[in-house]
């Protein structure tokens, strides 16, 4: 039997090809399945271990409060304990769990309205991690005294970085828009703005519509750090 | 006068059916092969960041256990008595001061040795990935100062030459992390990690991370004061 055109060996070769191609296709979608099903159990299983989060972050909130309650009521008939007292609250405010205010800035940062152009990165219109890093970075150089990103006050232990879609601070996945407050000197706000810094981050906002927003505000408030110091391994 | 007559192609219906087939097939491997890279890299970079945000997780929520007791046990202590148990709160007063920068620490840890010129981001992704990997304490320096890191410590300057909190820093650069060891040497080293990706794109660069069973970091050297921010009422 004659197979005609199909028979021709360059036609085979395409054939087997055509064939090759649809099934990687095939093994990979069903790959992408599996894929999304194991990211539907991190996300669950993350949502879990934040509610737990919370529920402890309230907890010690409420003993803490209370221990703090205690100790300034017992103050009066202990002698050198009011000075003790008053360097612990100043160690705690350095260590970022008590709640600040001052004057300062509040920084937007929001991905690109615009749609990625076919066969563009698309995160190239994405607030990334690393522009947030910069962002602060650069408040700490600035004389920044306190900075919080959506809530989230930076301490000596805290580090941005992407996952799954989002940038993890704290433990906690933050979701844009970022807003950084900042309290410090007038001065944050011109050096924001200032051209010769966050140069990348603000070609991104010229080429591809990220957002981001830097204004000076008589009034901010930055949040307490609600979680844990690790000091396993640290002798002092 | 020759006259060359020119020759119209016949319509070869075998060679516009090939010309066809092969169009559909390389639409169809380019498109498998973006399919393919595409899922790649999302699924490798999502389960990666995706174990440490689990791990970042568990973590976060043992050391609010952690505090937890120790917040409890002071207060029993605080209405058995109703004193103030001194030693307890110098011993917290010390571990906020050691977190704070403001003791010198030791304990188990890397440093992490950069024989290159870093250009001040490259220093703060690599101090962002110590944090992450679970650092307690980090300093940055060459061998003739180390300056301990503070949670406002910016890391400014250019190529070659690195500005930490006003302090001018040339190379070799080290930085020096306490932690367990073995959780940052993983972190730092992982394939298609931080450390892959500098020596990667510095290739005459030297980067090693050296794990050690004590490393000191000294006293952070400058005044840390408050001048706009209150607290909160």
């Amino acid at each position: 039997m004659s197979l005609g055109f199909f028979g021709r060996p360059p036609v085979l070769l395409a054939l087997s090809l055509i064939g090759l191609a649809l099934a990687t296709g095939y093994r990979l979608s069903t790959q992408s399945l599996e894929t999304a099903r194991d990211a539907g159990d991190v996300s669950a299983v993350a949502a879990q271990l934040e509610a737990e989060q919370r529920r402890l972050q309230n907890r010690l909130g409420e003993l803490q409060a209370e221990r703090d309650r205690l100790r300034s009521r017992a103050q009066g008939p202990q002698e050198g304990l009011s000075g003790l007292l008053a360097e612990l609250i100043s160690q705690q405010v350095l260590a970022g769990t008590v709640g600040l205010t001052g004057p300062g800035v509040v920084v937007v940062l929001d991905d690109s309205p615009r749609r990625p152009l076919r066969g563009e990165d698309p995160t190239l219109y994405l607030v990334l991690d690393s522009h947030l890093r910069d962002v602060v970075n650069l408040l700490w150089q600035g004389g920044a005294e306190a900075v919080a990103i959506n809530g989230e006050r930076l301490v000596v232990s805290s580090s941005i970085y992407a996952a799954g879609g989002t940038i993890v601070v704290n433990a906690a996945r933050l979701a844009p828009p970022y807003e950084i407050v900042a309290i410090g000197p007038p001065e944050l706000e011109t050096l924001l703005k200032a051209p010769d810094r966050l140069t990348q981050l603000k070609a991104r906002v010229q080429n591809y519509g990220l957002q981001f927003t830097v204004r000076r505000v008589p009034e901010v408030t930055v949040p307490p750090y609600k979680g844990g110091f690790a000091t396993e391994h640290l002798r002092w | 006068m020759v006259k060359v007559a020119l020759r119209r192609p016949r319509p070869n219906f075998g060679h516009v059916s090939l010309f066809l087939v092969a169009l559909l097939v390389g639409f169809l491997v380019v498109t498998q092969l973006r399919g393919q890279l595409a899922a790649e890299s999302a699924s490798g970079r999502s389960q990666l960041s995706d174990a440490r945000l689990l791990a970042d997780l568990i973590e976060a929520n043992n050391r609010l256990r952690t505090e937890i007791t120790k917040a409890e046990q002071e207060l029993a202590a605080l209405k058995g008595n109703s004193r103030v148990d001194v030693d307890t709160l110098v011993t917290e007063l010390n571990r906020l001061k050691a977190i704070n920068g403001l003791l010198e620490v030791s304990g188990p840890g890397v440093e992490v040795e950069i024989l290159g010129n870093p250009e001040p981001f490259e220093m703060l992704d690599l101090v962002n990935e110590l944090r992450n990997a679970g650092a307690e304490a980090i300093a940055i320096g060459n061998p003739q100062t180390m300056v301990r890191l503070v949670y406002r410590s910016g890391i400014g300057g250019g190529r070659g030459w690195i500005l930490v909190d006003g302090i001018l820093l040339s190379g070799p650069y080290y930085i020096r992390a306490i932690g367990s060891p073995d959780t940052i040497l993983k972190t730092l080293e992982r394939r298609g990690g931080l450390l892959a990706l500098l020596r990667y794109t510095h290739p005459d660069w030297v980067v090693t991370v050296t794990p050690a069973d004590r490393i000191t970091l000294p006293v952070y050297p400058n005044q840390l004061s408050f001048k706009y921010a209150r607290l909160m009422q």
